[in-house]
């Protein structure tokens, strides 16, 4: 009777092995000249629904796998270069003529000249409410290899709208597929394409600047990172776009290539105008210098990522150390509060004035998993120099964020200069007339500054301005801006050429290709 | 009997309405819309004109009434919507990612019973054996482990380390259903496994049991014949539930494994704000709840002829 | 005879570790050898004698948070339990021994309750009320106290027509008194079982609301949170995941085993083929 009872067991465990012997051996080892990039953010939940540039934020995946190329584009060092153009010269104040690169082919063979860039930027506006907005486009002429846009007030940044994914060339003879495909001029061309699943992708045999380095790339939408992580382990894909900061640590050993560069995306700090205890400047002060903005890069984003003094990235010209943050010292900070007549009366470690304890409600959200990770760390520090921190972590911030009575600062994570140019995150957050000035934050002079920038087309001169004016948020402690996001992507090492750009623009372009001596 | 049937799905058109009514209000309470969600999404912020176009265009500038209307009177003609997302067409969508969904449900059932019926008839003849503390043991690992980690677990192990399956269940054709489907199975036997052991215990304490044991009938024979007959209109039943909270429950695991089911379709939708999507995730919700309880009292009945259906009269 | 003297044994066994299981729950701030919120270690060390448990990427002491975490769960799910027993209970009896209209409105609302998907109205409720363990204790009662009350109907039903409670009235009880006196002791054995058993369950549930951040905010430790922080260390720093992990499991078991016993001992007949 016992040999009975065990034969079930047996008869489990053998069920399950079968079951597992049907598993086919994993396609780990793809042909050594297919790509496949994973890429967490390609899908419709972040405006990528397919690869049309004139479709939300579909230019980006249409620019990053390599299928379409932009008039201009950033260097490294985010200064302008022509790419399908080769030259522009501004006529006046509204006035701009393009002239286009000789030789260049769509994918489909048609020639890219005045006529085609015409139609495409005429859609693109048309719509496009997005671009239709940032280039102001009056309107277009084109001769044969040029392009004259006449915009309908100053444009200062016209040309640096131009790199934006949105405006990719693609040759609208040939169309867009229903599934959101587009013909373009870059290394490779689009053949299917499933919205939030894959992307598959042909080397463009007729590439006018060198041979793309693979016959093929494949590029997988994985949403969720420790997936993407297993992926990359596994061999599943070469390349990964968006891994989870803790499983970079699996990456570095020579099997793999890391390529990263910080972006202009900041975690900042925005302070409620509107709350009395927010209102008095030695609290805002307080906790400017209260937040250890080198302990969170370290040791919560594992050192990717570095402090943020102003809003903008090293990368630019005007950011990084060009304006002066107020540093971290927990003991001025205490010193500032207790002057101000914040003192712990009753003993708690939380200072009162007047009978109300030094509590902020700060609002944030964990859709960025960076945001609870800053609330937490600064929670800890802020609390040492008596000041409580109640956090409110929600996806439904947005509704929150605009009842100022609500919270008292509110952290959240933005692309403050996604052109290169300082001026849309001064336009959409600092001013009275800003859609995201959340905290009703308001100084006359930084009102003037603005006025002025958006007459100014020198950028040497509006450089200048963008430092003066972020020196001016720091100076009202009316922002913390505490880190820049890096951006890693991540290779295995018998892949070179994917390399990270600090516009997060470019990734899969001719240089991607299979490492010497390796492979083939 | 007919008249059973048909009476028990008349029940679902008022438990539809009354939900996707709570549903639409909740989730419009709730705050936040899929335009608002998309924006935080990109980390970008678009002017206050474009964001009020994009909102008429969906028509949540709309009152609330309105838009349920609207919403049911499209349902009525066969029409779910478009989703807010991704502008496509709901009802095919929905329609398109469905037998990923039940495909990977049926599997996973399949494991469930195939791991958890024997172990449980075991645990319940050795009750309060090793054999029965071990069983109850893993089952309580199985019951203390969320879905995730086991998810992740049997992918560093399985994918990863002795690269048998694949990570990405989604090419990976009949060899790319079993991690997941064996992650849902694992909870679902841990829970099944103990409602098992319960069923058939009960059933040994029968005085029917006692009787046979007088009688001089093998325990295996009495154990087959009746208690296993015995125990199974409960057993059906509980399985029954499970199917429902398996169905429900598919999500952390299709976004794992990359299974393209509409519970992953849910969660991004509820995440979105995408109404339309979320209506049609809970109406199949509503349906299959019904269904499934319908099937389980037919099926008890066909097992046990002395129970009676509700309409029935003796 | 000697059997039930040892079921006896082991049940008092496991209401002694249940026993042991809330006194630590209800001492772990006492116990706790660190500030649980305290982000004052080198952050990720492994378990060690000065960590029991390690350190998280914050630098706190794990040990300290796994202790306050189980006070958080344990605590908190113990009172969804109670809500739902007491409030599905309640309207079970009510329903079955009324019946009529009142059974009709309150089982279709179950039915509404039963169908919604839970994790859309978990979310939408959690929404609705902020994020906050009381929140998504609300919501995970809304979508569970149906359970209770199908099962009390159900039995309420059954005793009804049975003849002790024909003779409790002729004896001349009135409703409510014969409800309270002779109908509930007889329902509430079954309903203690599934309540017990539950408790391990629900915990789960409500760590997996804590997962999609609905549940305890932060500082607060949690050992669902807990866990899905450390969701992407678990290769590069397991303990993380796996202290939570380990103290959810410990509870969950005790509750389990808790329950099978309750259920053992309510229910005396016994197998008489073990031996």
């Amino acid at each position: 009777m016992k040999q009975k009872r065990y034969s079930w067991l047996a008869g489990v465990v053998l069920s399950l092995c079968l079951l597992a012997g049907c598993g086919s051996s994993p396609q780990a080892t793809q042909t050594a000249t297919t790509f496949v990039l994973g890429d967490t953010t390609f899908n419709a939940e972040n405006e990528e629904p397919d690869v049309n540039p004139h479709n939300a934020y579909s230019g980006w995946a249409c620019i990053r796998y390599g299928i379409g190329e932009t008039l201009f584009r950033y260097t490294d060092q985010m200064e302008l270069e022509p790419w399908l153009a080769s030259d522009y010269e501004q006529v006046d104040e509204n006035t701009w003529v393009i002239t286009l690169r000789d030789g260049v082919r769509f994918s489909s063979g048609r020639a890219v000249d005045g006529q085609a860039v015409k139609k495409c930027l005429e859609h693109l506006v048309q719509v496009h409410d997005r671009a239709r907005a940032d280039l102001m486009v009056r309107s277009i002429t084109a001769q044969e290899q040029t392009v004259t846009v006449v915009t309908q007030a100053p444009n200062p940044t016209f040309l640096q709208r131009l790199c934006d994914p949105y405006a990719c060339i693609i040759d609208l003879e040939a169309g867009i597929t229903e599934e959101g495909m587009v013909v373009g001029t870059g290394p490779y061309v689009a053949t299917s394409l499933v919205s939030g699943e894959e992307l598959q992708l042909v080397r463009n045999e007729s590439y006018w600047d060198g041979e793309p380095g693979y016959e093929a790339v494949k590029v997988v939408t994985i949403s969720d990172g420790d997936t993407l992580t297993m992926a990359l382990q596994a061999g599943d894909i070469d390349g990964a776009y968006g891994l989870p900061y803790a499983s970079y640590p699996l990456f570095d050993n020579p099997d793999y290539t890391r390529s990263s560069c910080a972006t202009s995306r900041v975690f900042f700090v925005t302070m409620n105008f509107e709350s009395p205890v927010v209102q008095d400047p030695a609290v805002r002060k307080a906790m400017a210098m209260g937040i250890d903005k080198q302990r969170f890069v370290d040791t919560l984003l594992d050192g990717n990522g570095y402090p943020a003094s102003g809003p903008f990235p090293q990368s630019l010209s005007f950011g990084g150390d060009a304006v002066k943050a107020k540093a971290y010292d927990p003991q001025a900070a205490r010193d500032l509060l207790e002057q101000a007549g914040w003192v712990d009366t009753d003993g708690d470690g939380i200072r009162e004035k007047d009978g109300e304890r030094l509590t902020i409600r700060w609002l944030t959200y964990p859709s960025r998993q960076e945001l609870p990770l800053l609330a937490e760390a600064a929670q800890a520090t802020l609390k040492e120099i008596g000041m409580e921190v109640v956090i409110q972590s929600t996806a439904d911030h947005n509704r929150i964020r605009k009842d100022t009575t609500a919270w008292d600062v509110y952290a959240s994570a933005m692309v403050t200069a996604p052109t290169g140019d300082g001026e849309y995150f001064f336009s959409t957050h600092c001013l009275s007339t800003s859609v995201a000035n959340n905290g009703e934050y308001y100084n006359e002079t930084l009102e003037q500054l603005a006025a002025q920038m958006a007459q100014t087309f020198d950028p040497e001169v509006r450089g200048q301005l963008a430092v003066e004016m972020s020196q001016l948020l720091l100076d009202d402690d009316a922002f913390i801006f505490c880190s820049h996001l890096q951006m890693s992507m991540v290779t295995r090492s018998d892949v070179t050429g994917l390399v990270a750009h600090p516009c997060d623009f470019y990734e899969i372009t001719v240089d991607l290709a299979p490492a010497q001596g390796d492979g083939v | 009997m007919r008249g059973y049937v048909c009476g028990r799905l008349a029940r679902l058109i008022p438990i539809l309405l009354v939900i996707t009514f709570v549903c639409f209000g909740l989730m419009r309470l709730a705050g936040s819309d899929a335009v608002e969600q998309r924006m935080e999404n990109t980390g970008t912020v678009l002017a206050p004109e474009v964001v009020e176009r994009a909102k008429e265009e969906l028509g949540l500038d709309k009152p609330f009434l309105t838009q349920y209307g609207v919403w049911l009177w499209g349902l009525l003609h066969g029409d779910m919507g478009t989703s807010y997302v991704s502008g496509r067409e709901v009802l095919p969508t929905f329609l398109e990612k469905l037998p990923a969904t039940l495909g990977l449900t049926a599997v996973s059932l399949f494991l469930t019973v195939l791991i958890s019926i024997p172990l449980g008839v075991v645990a319940a003849v050795r009750q309060n054996r090793w054999t029965d503390y071990l069983l109850r043991g893993m089952s309580f690992v199985g019951n203390s482990l969320p879905n995730f980690l086991v998810a992740l677990l049997l992918l560093y192990f399985f994918a990863v380390r002795w690269k048998v399956f694949p990570v990405m269940s989604r090419d990976a054709g009949l060899g790319g259903v079993v991690l997941p489907s064996l992650t849902l199975a694992i909870a679902m036997s841990a829970k099944y496994l103990r409602q098992v052991r319960a069923a058939v215990l009960e059933e040994l304490s029968q005085d029917y049991v006692v009787g046979a044991a007088a009688r001089g009938v093998p325990f295996g024979v009495t154990l087959v014949r009746s208690v296993l007959r015995g125990a199974l209109v409960p057993l059906v039943t509980l399985l029954a539930l499970s199917v429902g909270s398996l169905l429900g429950g598919t999500a952390i695991v299709e976004s794992i494994f990359l299974w393209d089911g509409v519970g992953k379709l849910a969660v991004d939708a509820i995440q979105m704000r995408d109404y339309p999507v979320i209506l049609a995730y809970v109406m199949w919700m509503s349906i299959l709840y019904v269904v499934v309880n319908l099937v389980a009292d037919l099926c008890c009945r066909a097992f046990n002829p002395r129970i009676r259906l509700g309409g029935e009269r003796p | 005879m000697r059997g039930t003297k040892r079921i006896d044994l082991r049940f008092a066994l496991l209401l002694g570790l249940a026993a042991m299981l809330l006194a630590v729950v209800a001492l772990a701030p006492q116990l706790c050898p660190h500030d649980p919120n305290a982000q004052v270690f080198e952050v990720l060390q492994p378990p060690s004698w000065a960590h029991w448990c390690g350190t998280d990427r914050y630098g706190r002491d794990l040990f300290s948070r796994v202790l306050v975490g189980m006070q958080t769960s344990v605590c908190s799910t113990l009172a969804l339990v109670v809500l739902i027993t007491i409030f599905g209970t309640a309207v079970g009896v009510a329903c079955g021994y009324w019946g009529g209209v009142v059974d009709g409105v309150c089982m279709a609302i179950c039915d509404v309750c039963l169908a919604f998907p839970p994790l859309v109205l978990a979310l939408a409720l959690a929404a609705l009320f902020q994020g906050g363990l009381a929140q998504a204790v609300a919501a995970l009662a809304v979508v569970s106290w149906p359970k209770y009350a199908r099962l009390t109907r159900s039995q309420t039903l059954a005793v009804k027509e049975a003849d002790f409670i024909q003779a409790a009235k002729l004896a001349g009880n009135t409703g409510p008194q014969l409800l309270v006196r002779h109908i509930l002791p007889h329902v509430l054995g079954p309903i203690v079982v599934t309540a017990t058993l539950d408790v391990g369950t629900m915990m789960m549930e409500l760590a997996g609301l804590s997962f999609l951040g609905l549940g305890a905010q932060p500082p607060t430790a949690e050992l669902g949170s807990m866990m899905s922080a450390g969701r992407s260390m678990l290769q590069t720093h397991p303990w993380v995941i796996f202290a939570p992990g380990g103290a959810m499991f410990v509870a969950v078991s005790i509750f389990h085993l808790l329950g099978d016993g309750v259920r053992d001992h309510l229910d005396p007949r016994r197998n008489i083929y073990k031996r």
